[in-house]
């Protein structure tokens, strides 16, 4: 996961034609390393200094936090066993985003 | 571990529960939807029917403690995605672990996989469309060379990294 800002920045670059190729077809853009589908019209992130990379875990604990009714979410967290540190992550991320 | 599959039918909870249960020996009173509060629950399910147009309707999410994954010996979305395909007899999409949020694997009714890309243009670019030109036909042992085996559970939970599919190769089968 990238920041919305890193993301923002880095694709006006790409866009500007402000980037390098690297290896298996990735583009690095100021830095971070993106990879490219759809001849170039789709970019995902793979690596970089204020990327993130998220477990299932975690990903998952992070949409109950915010789809689940609040009344419910006690027994959501209980019965899909996620990890205390996956919950905390997802509390903390959900608050921040 | 969560387990995640996509489908192409809507299907109702009733059906899940009864594969659970007779997929893993349970008993009813241990398998329900997540959002049941149940003392005696072991592995719970979630339904997500997607709100768009798309070919892939639904996304089933199960959960299971990682002692009862070692139990099962279910160490990863293939292992499950085989039975419930047995079951259902039904194609079934799941992640290949890669960090390339588009790419699939798609095991099909024929027992056969394939790596398959998302639609990304065109008129299903807003849904879940798969592009089948994209398929690369693969061997049961490949996929499982790149998805979680019993050795990723035995690593201490503190210790254990975010798994991710790393193989430079995975993509490139006939080249």
């Amino acid at each position: 996961m990238a920041p919305p800002e890193t993301l923002k920045t880095d694709l006006n670059s790409y866009n500007n034609g402000l980037f390098k190729k690297g290896d298996n077809g990735n583009v690095i853009i100021n830095g971070n390393i993106y990879g490219v589908k759809n001849e170039g019209k789709t970019l995902y992130p793979i690596k970089g200094k204020d990327f993130i990379n998220l477990s299932n875990g975690q990903i998952k604990a992070i949409q109950l936090y915010k789809n689940t009714p609040k009344d419910k979410l006690e027994t959501v967290l209980k019965n899909v066993g996620i990890k205390p540190e996956d919950s905390n992550f997802a509390k903390d991320f959900v608050k921040k985003h | 571990m969560i387990f995640i599959l996509n489908v192409k039918p809507v299907i109702n909870s009733e059906n899940i529960r009864d594969f659970l249960i007779s997929e893993f020996k349970l008993l009813e009173t241990e398998v329900n939807e997540i959002t049941v509060d149940n003392e005696n629950m072991v592995m719970s399910y979630e339904i997500t029917v997607r709100n768009y147009p798309s070919e892939l309707q639904t996304e089933l999410c199960f959960y299971l403690n990682d002692n009862l994954c070692l139990e099962f010996e279910l160490y990863n979305d293939l292992q499950l995605a085989i039975k419930f395909s047995d079951y259902f007899f039904m194609d079934v999409i799941f992640s290949d672990q890669s960090n390339d949020p588009y790419r699939w694997i798609l095991l099909n009714t024929e027992k056969e996989l394939y790596i398959v890309d998302e639609q990304l243009e065109g008129v299903n670019e807003e849904g879940f469309y798969i592009d089948y030109k994209s398929a690369q036909k693969v061997s049961e042992e490949r996929v499982l060379s790149v998805l979680p085996s019993k050795d990723y559970f035995l690593i201490d939970l503190k210790n254990r990294p975010v798994f991710y599919n790393s193989d430079p190769t995975w993509g490139h089968e006939n080249n």
